[in-house]
């Protein structure tokens, strides 16, 4: 290492840059808690402070970022990748749905048709004053 | 004057030259305080707002812990660039430079250790992430019943645990190559969403200590391994030089234990 502070360049950064995107100076709010928080040694002198461990900030800041607003405002949008999640949106198309919504008409209609048969009046009323 | 608290950030050798330090936390004057044979990374902190009950009070207050991480962070990442220097965890409180010097003294033959372990090397981070593309798979949607949605479901559910298994074999054999060329590793747990505020799963969270007779080769082969694993749907990424947060005192142990 240069004695004068400087960093020195990336070995193979210039051959290839993908690779090697962090310049120190990028190094990552995450990484530097992960580290000061979490790792180094303690030497417990005549003050003992234990800040949150690593675990409970990142809990924590779930709860911060509960709202879906406020965690895009963030930059956090992980859900929007997530293949489980995004999958009916991106894939089912207009027909499909239409086709699940009929489905869905149409079991309802057979659910409502037995409850009446097996209910008799007193329910039907019951079930027209829950419609109101 | 003001009533002050002194504050701790690390450990170098004591006959070590260390002159330029940037700015410390609360902007304040850092400098090394020589004890009985080492060295400590001090600067006098406020107590008006950096007190113990000011610590305490922003312990998850994440912008104010921001700053002051950072602040520390450069600190050691200064006097790593030119000295051995042992990282102390953030933060190391004492009463009086007197209380200081006293308890490193007590300390003295593991910071000694700490300090012959991480000589003449850095730390390198080495992380991977799971692109979109290792994800793809089938798409059950679109079954002519539920009953054949949910086959379709359950073959998505193997081909995805197929993939999942081979990524993990994958990354491990990373990990145990860049091993190869370092003095210790270790695999950290892998960062939350919520932390990292990136999209791709993190499948390794590695951190390497390379000597630095090594550094060259141990990048060389960082960028092979880059190069050959996106074709498999995994992105490799590397930051450093680091101080050796993660090869000094029990932090290597924990982390292990954190994976288990």
């Amino acid at each position: 290492m240069t004695s004068d502070g400087v960093p020195r360049p990336h070995i193979g950064g210039s051959r290839n840059p993908n690779y090697l995107p962090a310049h120190r100076h990028s190094d990552s709010l995450a990484d530097v808690l992960e580290r000061v928080l979490d790792k180094g040694i303690v030497i417990a002198g005549d003050i003992q402070i234990r800040l949150l461990d690593i675990e409970l900030l990142t809990i924590k800041l779930r709860l911060l970022v509960a709202s879906v607003d406020r965690a895009r405002e963030m930059g956090i949008n992980w859900w929007e990748e997530d293949d489980y999640l995004t999958q009916l949106g991106e894939d089912v198309d207009k027909d499909q749905l239409g086709d699940l919504t009929r489905r869905l008409e149409a079991l309802e209609g057979r659910v409502t048709e037995s409850s009446q048969v097996e209910s008799g009046r007193v329910d039907r009323e019951g079930a027209r004053k829950g419609q109101r | 004057m003001d009533e002050t608290i002194v504050h701790a950030y690390g450990i170098v050798a004591d006959n070590e030259a260390l002159a330029e330090f940037p700015p410390g936390i609360a902007e304040t004057r850092v400098w090394v305080f020589d004890t009985d044979g080492l060295g400590a990374i001090v600067s006098l902190l406020p107590v008006e707002g950096f007190g113990v009950s000011d610590w305490e009070r922003n312990a998850a207050n994440v912008s104010w812990l921001g700053r002051v991480a950072r602040q520390h962070h450069e600190v050691l990442q200064y006097a790593s660039m030119n000295a051995t220097v042992v990282p102390l965890r953030l933060p190391s409180l004492y009463q009086s430079l007197e209380s200081l010097a006293a308890t490193l003294g007590a300390a003295s033959d593991r910071l000694e250790r700490d300090l012959g372990r991480i000589q003449g090397k850095v730390e390198w981070a080495v992380k991977a992430y799971r692109t979109a593309k290792a994800d793809r798979s089938a798409v059950s949607a679109g079954s002519a019943s539920g009953r054949d949605y949910l086959i379709a479901r359950s073959r998505d559910l193997s081909a995805r645990n197929t993939v999942r298994q081979q990524l993990s074999e994958q990354v491990r054999e990373i990990h145990n190559a860049l091993g190869e060329v370092s003095a210790e590793q270790v695999r950290n747990q892998p960062q939350d969403a919520a932390l990292s505020g990136r999209s791709e799963h993190m499948l390794l969270n590695g951190a390497y200590l390379v000597s630095r007779a090594d550094e060259a080769r141990f990048l060389e082969l960082v960028g092979k391994i880059a190069d050959s694993s996106l074709a498999n749907g995994i992105l490799v990424e590397v930051s450093g030089p680091w101080p050796a947060y993660n090869f000094t005192g029990d932090a290597e142990a924990r982390a292990t234990e954190a994976l288990k």
